[in-house]
């Protein structure tokens, strides 16, 4: 959707802006104003967390002041604000997709890509980012496409479906239209999320 | 040995010198002109950004022409080329052109294997914030290789050395070439060991400091 890869035919339209029409130069501006995130995060791993943060307000030619109170303030919005100075390589999973979100939220996009954002993260990790999230979709009224193959992902944070197969939309249909079943959960223990039982811990 | 030591001790400072200027052009070429081909030997392989198949075959073919001379013929080989761009073929100045023409390809080379080693991924996340080609060069690709092409350049500059022993047939001088004409040539043993034990000092220096400096850039 923003050209990373190109289509073989039609157009890309995001935000009223036909991207497809739009020469190299003027595609990269409004590449900066779509967020990306990955399964991966593809963070740069020689830079801080706030420099990662920092990266794309670079690019957009943010002043040096302006850029730090703006890292600062995304990434207390993540809630690692106390890692600012570490390199990713020292964060778990989980914590590096915050700061990939926290990148990509920082040069305040009306949308966010995620690239398949849980599908290397555990099932406690994966609720904690959805949660995430969904809350920039509702407290910040920033549009969010997630391509996954998880269904639980889709069943919890989710209003509108589309399925692919083959490079073409097989079905479509939204929350509205279909209650969607709750997800399975989660919370609680493994045993808890496998059995559905809640077992007696065996260590105390 | 102190003997020979205290003896040469002018003539082997001297050497050192050359070596040094020798050596230290050689790096320079290296990383001036190296490192931008070797990121163009990069972008244009199959399945690279700006994969380009003329393009890569003829940086390719020159690079491994260069690199399969015996050096001692390719610097007779680019004698007039030396001459051309110094206006001599003989001393430590017009030695530096055949060390540097092999320094920029050796290095070239380097180069593109580290970049190669920088995850996919990086570069997607580079392009998807609207990074320009130059910008995902140095803030992206060099940032992430930093510490392979240190490495690279400490291997380079260590052959550099080495190359730089023979430049004695175009009156290049240089510590190797002591060793040969005042150790070897008349038959003082003691001077071509202590000749080669200051080359043993000098390339432990260089890679202790290269590996230092690699492992501190190193955050990954």
């Amino acid at each position: 959707m923003n050209l990373l890869e190109r289509p073989d035919k039609g157009t890309v339209t995001v935000g009223g802006k036909e991207l497809t029409a739009l020469p190299e130069k003027q595609l990269r501006r409004e590449r900066q104003k779509i967020g990306m995130i990955f399964q991966h995060f593809n963070l740069v791993g020689n830079a801080t967390v706030s420099c990662n943060v920092a990266i794309p307000l670079e690019l957009a030619g943010v002043k040096r002041e302006e850029r730090l109170k703006r890292v600062a303030e995304v990434l207390d919005y993540v809630g690692l604000a106390d890692k600012a100075q570490q390199y990713p390589a020292q964060l778990s999973g989980g914590q590096r997709q915050r700061v990939a979100i926290a990148r990509a939220l920082a040069n305040s996009p009306q949308l966010l890509l995620c690239d398949e954002p849980t599908s290397a993260l555990d099932p406690g990790t994966t609720a904690d980012i959805l949660g995430v999230l969904k809350d920039i979709n509702a407290a910040l009224g920033v549009t969010i496409v997630i391509v996954t193959h998880e269904l639980d992902v889709v069943r919890s944070i989710c209003n509108e479906v589309s399925v692919m197969k083959d490079g073409e939309i097989v079905d479509s249909f939204s929350r509205e239209e279909h209650e969607f079943l709750p997800p399975a959960g989660h919370s609680g223990s493994y045993r808890q999320q496998i059995t559905g039982k809640a077992g007696e811990d065996h260590v105390g | 040995m102190w003997d020979s030591m205290l003896k040469y001790q002018e003539q082997m400072w001297q050497s050192i010198g050359e070596t040094f200027v020798m050596v230290g052009i050689s790096v320079g070429a290296a990383v001036l002109l190296g490192l931008p081909l070797g990121t163009l030997l990069y972008f244009c392989r199959k399945g690279q950004l700006y994969e380009n198949r003329s393009l890569s075959l003829t940086l390719n073919s020159i690079v491994n022409i260069i690199r399969s001379f015996p050096f001692l013929l390719l610097v007779v080989a680019l004698i007039p080329v030396t001459r051309f761009l110094v206006g001599t073929a003989i001393g430590t100045v017009a030695a530096t052109v055949p060390l540097s023409v092999v320094a920029v390809a050796y290095y070239s080379r380097l180069v593109e294997q580290s970049l190669l080693e920088v995850p996919k991924g990086t570069i997607e996340a580079a392009l998807s914030m609207g990074a320009s080609k130059f910008e995902l060069i140095f803030k992206f690709l060099y940032k992430e290789a930093r510490s392979g092409l240190v490495l690279g350049l400490t291997a380079s500059t260590i052959s550099f050395i080495s190359f730089s022993t023979v430049m004695g047939v175009v009156g290049g001088g240089g510590v190797g070439d002591f060793a040969i004409r005042y150790g070897y040539q008349r038959f003082e043993t003691e001077v071509m060991a202590y000749a080669i034990v200051v080359m043993i000092v000098l390339v432990q220096i260089i890679q202790f400091t290269g590996s230092t400096a690699a492992r501190l850039l190193d955050k990954r």
